[in-house]
């Protein structure tokens, strides 16, 4: 002990022992005293400070909101990511929300609590209230994601019971304009649908948002362009979709009927279809772009090559017929803005059934298209593949596709021949992969010259818009109805391609099932339906981009075809 | 008191100095204790107000949503949107016989007929 080693150390001080040992342990004792004194006296102080002085300082609100229920960012409880347009506009969000419950124990006046809550929440029942608050059972839902403003009211009513449980809800802000392809998630916030389903990994697992190539600007634009085409011809359903023909980005796409994402339990089995992805159609004469385009790539032709249109062709008791018949020898450019299904039939028959295949696969055309969303459909092939077939594929019948990749082909077709692969989701890292390249710039090119000419002398007419060089086809197809085809039920649809000299832009419009009006005479095809809706729609894309139009001759790729084109009087 | 005799300079010393650091900890931990706690409240704080942003954030797309400014605009706006005519007509020959706009000492904006884009 140091007492006694400090003894043995100091013998000096061993005079007067035992009374120097007292003072010794008193002196301690006082010194202990003191210290603890000392100790209790800044303890009570700190006290004083922290009930009397401080508590004022600490924010009410707070503690309220410590007795709910918090849920922080933890780890594996991760708000659902956002989902943003290619301008950082909201698609989807997720938001917390407060559902009611009550804990039957402790309400202390249930009918009192019961009246109150009928008051702020009047399609409760008063009697059913009552008799939950009454249940003594520990935990009742009484109202999932009230508002906070709902949620204030019922904190006033100042019933001890009545608690909230925090939760989350997806929100989408642009409601159903885009809801096929961005879709909608459950209850407890798994994605059901769409791109919500098919990155629902990414989405759980990340706090970044989700960036989409879809602009909202130019989506409404379309949306609205094929509602009204919808309205007015009374058509079923139809389809739409804006393509950048560079980049596959798919900058807007649209499915009529659509649904409201905020309330996908009603919604109905045709809603939730997307004739956009889902739907394989015959689509018709917009298949006479690739037909005429694997033409040019297996026969260097030029462009005054004649075929005898006079006559339809009869095969195996099937005839072939032109729609807008000039009965006469056509040059190429005749045969395409006319929509000649004999003449462009004897260009696939000269190439043969297993290119046009090739060349209709090698565009993306003929398996199910991966491109952001799981909804597809499989596109179908006469099996087994017959000459004939290859005569009725060419423009279109007999083998069904997506309108989608009717988009991304011409998209091909028209970009100088590099093969374009849709996608929905902006990456932020470059594309690194080798361009695959498709058709060559020569065929490209006079691609354009032949879509030019459909809408500035033939007919896609409609789809003309002053100062943008549009270019395009017409598609009008016989929908199969108990194994026949059936005239009265059409799929009409019109794809167009702006600017043509350097196009940028491929809009696509397919109209289910459109009935013929007095305006249209009655027609009901591609080139009265979808035609005009696609120049209604080019003409918004041009004013929401600003993109300047241009006019004069100098920009019209297609008046070095007009020798080839005998031009009608009336024109 | 001449019982503190007894006790060395040295020893006081050490009892004093223990004392001074048992209640410096003390107060240390208490203003750690302090400023815990207001981090907490400030960090519930924050995540509230996050909360309220994203619901204001949500409820401003909502309100800004293409189909109802074009309602909107429609019902109140005398404006129409630009076709190829107006555009070549107004816009560009506007561009061109348009005095200069005078330089905004902050920063200079391009001419440009381009809705920009709120992010």
């Amino acid at each position: 002990m140091i007492f006694i080693r400090r003894l043995r150390q100091n013998p000096s001080r061993l005079k007067g022992e035992k009374s120097t040992a007292l003072d010794l342990a008193r002196g301690r004792l006082a010194l202990m005293g003191g210290v603890f004194i000392l100790v209790y006296l800044l303890l009570a102080l700190r006290a004083v400070d922290l009930t009397v002085v401080q508590a004022k300082k600490i924010d009410p609100d707070l503690r309220i909101a410590d007795r709910t229920t918090q849920s922080p960012n933890k780890p594996g409880n991760l708000m659902r990511a956002d989902i943003i347009d290619r301008n950082g506009v909201m698609l989807a969000t997720t938001l917390k929300t407060a559902s009611l419950f009550a804990d039957a124990r402790f309400i202390a006046e249930p009918k009192a609590a019961a009246a109150a809550l009928k008051k702020i929440f009047p399609d409760l029942a008063y009697g059913e209230t009552l008799q939950k608050l009454q249940s003594g059972k520990s935990f009742i839902w009484l109202k999932r994601n009230i508002t906070p403003d709902e949620q204030k009211r019922v904190l006033e009513i100042g019933e001890p019971g009545l608690a909230f449980e925090e939760s989350t809800k997806r929100f989408y802000p642009q409601e159903g304009m885009a809801g096929h392809l961005l879709g909608y998630t459950s209850v407890d916030n798994q994605g059901l649908y769409g791109i919500e389903r098919s990155f629902n990994g990414y989405l759980s697992e990340h706090t970044e948002p989700l960036r989409l190539s879809i602009d909202v600007r130019l989506q409404h634009a379309l949306r609205r362009e094929v509602a009204a085409t919808v309205k007015e011809f009374k058509a079923i359903g139809a389809a739409g979709v804006i393509m950048d023909v560079n980049t596959g980005e798919i900058l807007a796409g649209v499915s009529l009927p659509d649904f409201n994402p905020h309330d996908f339990s009603i919604v109905t089995e045709d809603q939730s279809f997307s004739r956009l992805t889902q739907g394989a159609y015959e689509l018709g004469s917009v298949f006479k772009i690739f037909s005429v385009a694997a033409f040019f790539e297996n026969r260097d032709l030029p462009m005054s090559t004649t075929f005898d249109a006079s006559e339809p062709i009869r095969i195996g008791g099937f005839t072939i017929n032109d729609f807008h018949a000039e009965k006469r020898v056509l040059t190429i450019p005749e045969v395409f803005m006319h929509s000649s299904n004999i003449g462009t039939a004897m260009m696939a028959q000269s190439i043969g059934g297993v290119k046009l295949q090739e060349f209709y696969t090698d565009l993306g055309l003929l398996d199910p298209m991966a491109f952001g969303v799981k909804e597809v459909a499989r596109p179908q092939v006469p099996n087994p593949w017959r000459e004939i077939s290859t005569l009725t594929a060419s423009y279109g019948h007999g083998v069904t596709t997506t309108p989608l990749q009717v988009a991304a082909g011409v998209s091909t077709v028209v970009n100088g021949g590099t093969l374009v692969k849709p996608h929905l989701v902006l990456s932020d890292e470059p594309d690194n992969t080798p361009d695959i390249r498709v058709l060559s710039e020569s065929t490209s090119h006079k691609m354009r010259q032949l879509l030019r000419i459909v809408v500035s002398e033939g007919t896609g007419s409609k789809a003309a818009v002053k100062g943008y060089n549009v270019g395009g086809k017409t598609g009008t197809a016989e929908k199969i109805v108990n194994g026949r085809y059936d005239n009265k039920k059409k799929i009409s649809s019109f794809v167009g391609v702006f600017p043509m000299d350097a196009p940028k832009y491929a809009v696509y419009i397919m109209v289910d099932e459109p009935i013929g009006t007095k305006r249209t005479w009655g027609y009901a095809t591609g080139g009265w339906v979808a035609a005009p809706a696609v120049a209604r729609t080019i003409a918004s894309i041009a004013a929401i981009e600003g993109i300047p139009p241009q006019f004069g001759p100098d920009h019209d790729l297609a008046s070095n075809l007009k020798q080839y084109i005998k031009l009608e009087e009336k024109r | 008191m001449s019982a503190l005799k007894g006790i060395r300079l040295r020893t006081f010393v050490i009892f004093a100095c223990a004392a001074l650091a048992g209640t410096a900890l003390l107060h240390t931990s208490q203003r750690v204790q302090e400023a815990e706690e207001t981090l907490a409240s400030l960090e519930a704080e924050i995540a509230r107000e996050q909360d309220t942003m994203r619901v204001l954030r949500a409820e401003w797309e909502y309100l800004n949503r293409p189909e109802r400014l074009e309602r909107l605009a429609t019902k109140f706006l005398d404006l129409v949107p630009p076709s190829p005519d107006t555009m070549s007509d107004t816009l560009i020959d506007e561009a061109a016989t348009l005095p200069e706009k005078p330089v905004d000492n902050d920063q200079a904006q391009p001419a440009s007929y381009e809705a920009e884009d709120t992010q």
